[in-house]
């Protein structure tokens, strides 16, 4: 026997909705604050600026698109696996640690070549540092000693350290590799000269902020070869990171006696400086494309930090470091840690984009997860009263598509309806399945409409996630409240069927007839020409009839608010002989009516159906 | 706004004093209660919205409540009831039990209690809600409800005895 607190929450199941931000919710207050403003305003302008809103609606859609625009939807993000962090460090040993972010434990991995180990470490392949997951998150390279003198090389390692192979070879120092989003290639900074004096034993590979290690930037295939410089002196380069898409490659560049971040195309042209004060470290490309986070360190000859926030401590010394993230264009830098007079040493993105992870040098030993904005989030205590550094988080690719049955059940549906498609922020994209009273009976993400209008409704399931195959079709079979999976070839042709039938000719005897259906009672046609080539004059017309001697004639009272409707589409008729009719699509927005579906009886409008926010592309059943 | 940046220490203080906060922790917890309340993922998260948005308009207030968290769960269900009233014919709009306790149309557990749930009266389904998954105690519910204890006591009453006949495993 269950207690109602189980069964309640059996009934909530699996739905967790994440916030996205508050983004949505400032919006929805914006728009609370607007209309308070509006109250005042006249009823015309009100119904103005509906008609604007609604038209600004309408663009949103496709109409009749056999598919969504690619851009609205976007490869999926990988979802958040495990941090791999790097302790101590410097004269002392250091370690690699995993950090699990759902749960806050922390488990010692690897410690270095120095002799000290820790319980649970494995000694027989030391990992060195500047940590890099491959995009699948199969692999991590990373900069460590070859064995030779200050020399040291990109490896490769599986995650359980039974693989570790030498990428990069020959003389000199290779470091900071970072792995392209395809997985291919990897950009790495290089230095070839004589080592730097003092440099040993405490020498951290990499040279990555002193002009004594004039390091530039290679790239080179995951399999070893093709090895290709991309930066040139006296900028160089060190600190790559891959734009997602590519193209691009963030880097830290000399600029006199400081560092700067700079962006390049990832053949190496068209060198852009982003930063110009400071001294800027530690770019790091977000996984959506459009910020940059970095460190920038601030002493007295670099320029002065911006204000302390009221209450903050001062910095101490003559430096501090803090985290920052701009624009992927080098606009609207924002100062997100006050951490100083501890500095960040590392810093990261979580793979699916929603947090930004950093550590401190002091001997905090803690990660501090925030929200792009700034938000703290939570704090991993990894191992207390050492210095943390390298951060890695690794991706653990989205799941291939669940969808691979051929039936999808659905809830009872009402004898009609209509499914309307929708998209949202984030690339959510969907379809609810609405009764003609505007009440949502069932919503399935990631499936959109395909064809519309009468006829089969036939639904895609959009592919999602890494490794997804090929778009699935399904046709809707609301009486038996399920979706069953057809052939594209069957899609192909269900989504174009039209019933059509030759009448007489349309109101003012232009254009043709696409579509027509008598109504149950067998009193009127509900019937859609198209006087033009397009869709955007597409009107439908009521007509009435006598069973037995089918005389279409055209009534001017519909015709007449839909005239002005630049395009209109018949649905079907309810059961009660109420028309269902379309208006808007993408040349919508001139008519008389907002974008929507409307009920008619006979030729009076009787109401808009309610649809779901953001629904745009609809076809119905039962009609 | 509790920053990383604003707070050498990290350490966030009183929870309900940023919204943002309190928006981060507490927006999951109302939707899923709402999904049982409205029976659609999409319209429990967009009332759950828009009632935090209400909150965050007049947070000077609702920030010095005893409970920040039930003023959102009273104005979601506030809103639910509005749209709920505003849809032609929506107290038509439960479904035969009959259809309920067909076992072909069960496409899993947790769409059985969801139709249970749904074929409810909304004043039950929210009596439910407020007092099994909210945590809130007859009193406390009714308060948040607008009703009387005993007006709660009667729908608890009446929407067990409903839940049991579909689900046939809720002990009073």
């Amino acid at each position: 026997m269950s207690d109602l607190r189980s069964i309640l929450e059996r009934g909530v199941g699996s739905f967790d909705p994440q916030p996205e931000g508050l983004e949505p919710i400032a919006k929805r207050l914006r728009r609370r604050q607007r209309n308070r403003r509006i109250v005042s305003a006249t009823i015309a302008l009100l119904v103005a600026a509906a008609g604007i809103s609604f038209a600004v609606i309408g663009l949103q859609g496709t109409k009749r698109s056999p598919r969504t625009p690619s851009s609205q939807v976007t490869k999926p993000l990988p979802a958040n696996g495990d941090i791999w962090v790097r302790v101590g460090g410097g004269d002392g040993p250091s370690f690699v640690y995993r950090a699990n972010t759902s749960t806050g434990s922390v488990t010692p991995l690897w410690h270095d070549r120095s002799g000290a180990s820790l319980p649970g470490t494995l000694n027989q392949s030391a990992v060195g540092e500047q940590y890099a997951w491959a995009p699948d998150g199969s692999q991590v390279a990373f900069s460590d000693y070859t064995g030779a003198h200050e020399q040291t090389a990109i490896y490769l390692m599986d995650p359980a350290g039974t693989k570790r192979t030498q990428l990069t070879s020959g003389k000199g120092m290779a470091s900071f590799p970072a792995w392209s989003p395809d997985g291919t290639r990897i950009a790495y900074a290089s230095y070839t000269g004589p080592p730097p004096p003092n440099s040993a034993p405490s020498y951290d590979p990499g040279c990555e902020y002193t002009p004594e290690c004039p390091s530039n930037i290679v790239v080179i295939n995951t399999d070893g070869t093709e090895t290709t410089q991309l930066t040139r002196d006296p900028i160089g380069g060190t600190m790559p990171s891959w734009s997602p898409d590519g193209s691009k490659i963030a880097f830290v560049g000399r600029v006199g006696d400081s560092t700067q971040i700079f962006v390049m195309n990832a053949d190496g042209s068209d060198v852009v400086q982003l930063t110009a004060s400071g001294r800027a470290t530690e770019p790091k490309w977000s996984p959506d494309g459009k910020k940059i986070a970095f460190l920038r360190t601030f002493t007295p000859s670099l320029g002065s930090a911006p204000s302390l926030p009221t209450g903050a401590t001062p910095p101490v010394g003559n430096s501090e470091t803090e985290l920052f993230v701009m624009n992927s264009d080098g606009s609207g830098v924002q100062q997100l840690t006050r951490v100083a007079p501890a500095s960040p040493a590392a810093v990261a993105w979580s793979p699916d984009g929603t947090q930004i992870v950093f550590d401190t040098n002091d001997d905090a030993g803690t990660l501090t997860l925030i929200r792009p904005d700034g938000v703290l989030i939570r704090k991993i205590d990894v191992a207390p009263h050492f210095p943390l550094g390298d951060i890695a988080w690794r991706p653990v690719p989205a799941p291939p598509p669940t969808t691979t049955k051929s039936i999808v059940e659905l809830p009872p549906l009402p004898v009609q309806g209509i499914v309307a498609m929708w998209s949202r922020p984030n690339n959510r994209i969907g379809v609810s399945f609405v009764k003609l009273d505007g009440h949502i009976v069932a919503t399935l993400r990631n499936f959109i409409v395909l064809g519309s209008g009468p006829g089969p409704v036939v639904l895609e399931e959009y592919p999602r996630g890494a490794g997804a195959g090929p778009s699935k079709f399904y046709v809707l079979q609301s009486r038996q409240h399920r979706l069953r999976l057809i052939s594209p070839a069957q899609a192909s042709s269900s989504s174009t069927s039209r019933r059509v039938v030759g009448l007489s000719t349309p109101p003012g005897g232009v254009g043709r007839w696409t579509w027509s259906e008598l109504s149950p009672n067998r009193l009127e046609i509900l019937a859609q020409w198209s006087q033009q080539v397009g869709e955007c004059s597409t009107p439908v017309a009521m007509l009435e009839t006598t069973w037995g001697n089918m005389l279409p004639h055209p009534l001017p009272v519909v015709t007449a608010p839909l005239a002005k409707a630049s395009a209109s589409y018949a649905m079907g008729w309810t059961s009660g002989n109420r028309a269902v009719i379309e208006i808007g699509g993408p040349c919508g927005g001139t008519g008389t009516l907002s974008d929507g579906i409307y009920l008619f009886k006979g030729t009076q409008m009787l109401s808009r159906v309610r649809m779901p926010q953001g629904s745009y592309n609809y076809a119905m059943w039962g009609g | 706004m509790e920053t990383a940046a604003g707070s050498r220490g990290l350490e966030i203080g009183d929870e309900e004093a940023s919204f943002e906060v309190f928006f981060e922790r507490r927006f999951a917890s109302v939707a899923r209660a709402l999904v049982l309340v409205t029976g659609d993922e999409a319209e429990a998260e967009e009332v759950t919205e828009e009632a935090f948005a209400r909150a965050w308009d007049r947070w000077d207030r609702v920030k010095t409540m005893a409970s920040p968290v039930g003023y959102v769960y009273r104005t979601a269900v506030n809103l639910n009831r509005n749209r709920v009233r505003g849809i032609a014919r929506e107290l038509r709009r439960q479904r035969p039990p009959d259809r309920l306790a067909d076992p072909a149309e069960t496409a899993g557990d947790r769409d059985r209690i969801r139709r249970a749930l749904a074929a409810l009266p909304l004043n039950q389904r929210e009596a439910i809600v407020f007092v099994g998954l909210f945590g809130l105690d007859t009193e406390e519910a009714a308060a948040a409800l607008g009703i009387k204890p005993a007006s709660l006591r009667s729908r608890l009453h009446r929407a067990r005895a409903e839940l049991r006949k579909h689900i046939g495993e809720l002990d009073e």
